[in-house]
């Protein structure tokens, strides 16, 4: 991905941000998830593709320059109420005219070429979405063939597409008799029934119960790892984006706030290591340092580090009894996505100031 | 793939052309209607007198039935006259067709926020209005020109086809008046319904606007001793504009130019409504 937005990230002055981000730059170079992923269809387009695109409504400005091309597999968009999110998803669709920019879905223009981006999209809105007195196979088949499936692959597809989402056994029924997480499910049918390209996800987990909203996380990764299809996931939930996405795209205010690819993220910070020492811990510091690690005094007895290539957990207990140290605390840590989005946001305040 | 195999995979086909597939929403929605039986039972009652008027002219080319009433056929006259009262006989059943049909058409979409799942895809507001549209243009004209234009041929086949030819302007007349008729009463159906969302209140509301149209109408033709009102009631204008195609110039003192233009502000303020109203996504304020 190439955003081309105001982003609020920086690169940080602390060594262990300096050494994360090399090995996140090693990572990313070497993850295949990045690379535009040509198919004979798709030719060298990106999936989505936004040139300085404004969405204003009235005097707000949703969307405020967005631009970038991005080609992820399964992208989180994250971003605090208002931030966006809804609003670029609109405007994907083309319920949302740009009031300025342009956007492109696997190189469609939106404005001049709608229907055919659209024929490539699945969407699953955030609300409850449905037409009440239609089972759910009648209901989706029909969704299908508004897409452009014949009528006859229409029927197979939708029966293919509510037992892909489990709702095979209720497909008779009429859909507003369904619970709110077998509606979910049938959005996802409708959204997946005529093979889209690029699955649009509005807060796919919204309402569910725990069971239900794995069962739904499951499956999104299940149509993620076919390869076959783009995910764009909106939502609030951290936790949902970090267990299906393998990029992150926050926004605020209407502009990038931050992207990143959590996969390039989590290998650059398996070493990343928080101690907490007694004793005399500059000599430790000193002594680590010899040894390859990069350390960096975190408050008066906390240091976070990461290790040298050759060097384990075993090594820092060697060597703080060599250097009269008691390590009374040490925890993995890496940079959840609750930190990337708090340094996001926290990085747009500052860099705003 | 079989069923049980449940792992997802890509609709690789040939998709179907772009231009039919408004008909899509035309067969489903068509089907969603006949599924009540009352209203497929009233669908057959709006034939009765379309069928009565096919008996009378029937008989009264009847030889046999002449002899026993030598003077049924100079009492039932095949005229302007007789074809004007089957138009309103089957305007008053047209028009409950659509109030029973018309709202649940729509706002069953907008109550369950339907309208962001056609228009994610390859359709656009302008076909899902087409499909709508379709249902109703397809019921009414099953009550009002298709019947009428079959009672015309029937009537020609019994008296000489040159009839057919003498009265031109009766038949298109009948044509043309039930095509702004349809059009008139359902964009009326539709934009009520996308108003009012809420399906028995969208009936009554188009019950509503046509007795307030009649109302406002019958006021302001009293305060100002003219005909004027009707400019202002949609079931009446095109009452009126029917009987003026149907070759009835006493209808109302109303001149035919106004009541047209007066129609198309009818026309144009129901598709306003309908612009504003079927969006894909809560416009809030």
């Amino acid at each position: 991905m190439r955003p081309a937005s105001s982003s609020a990230s920086r690169p940080d002055e602390n060594p262990i941000d300096r050494r994360a981000a090399r090995l996140a730059a090693e990572a990313e170079a070497s993850a295949p998830a990045l690379v535009p992923t040509p198919s004979s269809e798709a030719g060298s387009a990106p999936v989505i593709e936004l040139h300085d695109l404004t969405v204003r409504f009235g005097r707000l400005e949703a969307l405020r320059g967005v631009g970038g091309a991005f080609d992820g597999r399964a992208i989180g968009l994250l971003g605090p109420n208002g931030a966006g999110k809804t609003t670029l998803i609109h405007t994907l669709l083309g319920f949302h005219r740009p009031s300025a920019g342009s956007a492109r879905l696997f190189g469609h223009d939106l404005g001049a070429e709608g229907s055919a981006a659209r024929a490539l999209v699945g969407y699953m809105p955030e609300r409850d979405a449905f037409v009440a007195g239609m089972s759910a196979v009648r209901f989706i088949r029909m969704m299908a063939e508004l897409s452009g499936v014949p009528a006859a692959q229409a029927l197979e597809r939708a029966h293919e597409a509510l037992f892909f989402v489990g709702l095979g056994e209720a497909r008779y029924r009429p859909l507003e008799t369904y619970s709110l997480g077998m509606k979910q499910r049938a959005k996802l049918a409708q959204a997946l029934v005529h093979g889209p390209r690029l699955l649009l996800l509005d807060e796919p987990t919204n309402g569910l119960d725990p069971p239900a909203r794995e069962r739904m996380l499951r499956l999104i990764r299940d149509i993620r790892d076919t390869g076959d299809v783009h995910v764009v996931v909106s939502s609030h939930l951290l936790r949902d984006v970090e267990e299906c996405c393998e990029q992150v795209l926050i926004l605020k205010d209407g502009q990038i706030a931050h992207y990143c690819d959590l996969a390039a993220e989590r290998r650059a910070d398996r070493k990343f290591l928080e101690l907490e020492l007694f004793g005399p811990s500059e000599r430790f510091i000193d002594a680590a340092r010899r040894l390859g690690s990069d350390c960096e005094p975190h408050g008066r007895r906390r240091l976070k580090m990461v290790l040298g290539p050759e060097q384990s957990v075993r090594d820092l207990y060697h060597l703080a009894a060599e250097v009269g140290v008691q390590i009374r605390h040490i925890d993995y840590k890496r940079d959840s996505l609750q930190d990337i989005f708090d340094k996001a946001m926290r990085g747009d305040a500052e860099g705003a100031s | 793939m079989a069923v049980f195999e449940r792992t997802y995979r890509r609709w690789q086909g040939q998709p179907t052309a772009r231009a039919g597939r408004f008909l899509v929403l035309f067969r489903y929605s068509i089907g969603e209607v006949f599924r009540s039986k009352w209203l497929t039972a009233y669908f057959a009652l709006c034939f009765v007198y379309p069928l009565g008027s096919l008996l009378l002219i029937y008989l009264r080319r009847n030889a046999p039935f002449l002899t026993v009433f030598p003077g049924f056929e100079q009492a039932i006259a095949v005229d302007p006259g007789f074809f004007g009262v089957f138009v309103t006989v089957q305007q008053v059943f047209g028009f409950l067709l659509a109030v029973t049909v018309g709202p649940g058409l729509i706002s069953r979409d907008l109550v369950n926020n339907g309208l962001p799942l056609y228009l994610s895809r390859p359709f656009t507001r302008g076909e899902y209005l087409l499909g709508k549209f379709s249902v109703l243009a397809l019921l009414l004209s099953a009550v009002t020109w298709v019947p009428g234009l079959l009672l015309m041929l029937v009537h020609s086949s019994l008296v000489g086809w040159s009839w057919l030819g003498e009265n031109a302007s009766l038949v298109a007349g009948l044509f043309v008046g039930s095509w702004f008729w349809i059009v008139g009463i359902s964009l009326m159906a539709m934009a009520v319904s996308a108003w009012v969302r809420w399906r028995f209140l969208a009936g009554f509301g188009m019950i509503f606007f046509a007795l307030a149209g009649g109302l406002f109408h019958a006021m302001v033709s009293g305060i100002t001793q003219s005909t004027w009102g009707y400019v202002f009631d949609l079931p009446g204008l095109l009452h009126v504009v029917w009987l003026r195609l149907l070759g009835d110039t006493v209808a109302t003192g109303l001149p035919t130019v106004a009541a047209l233009i007066a129609l198309a502000g009818f026309f144009a303020f129901f598709f306003g409504l309908l612009h504003l109203k079927l969006r894909a996504y809560e416009v809030i304020r």
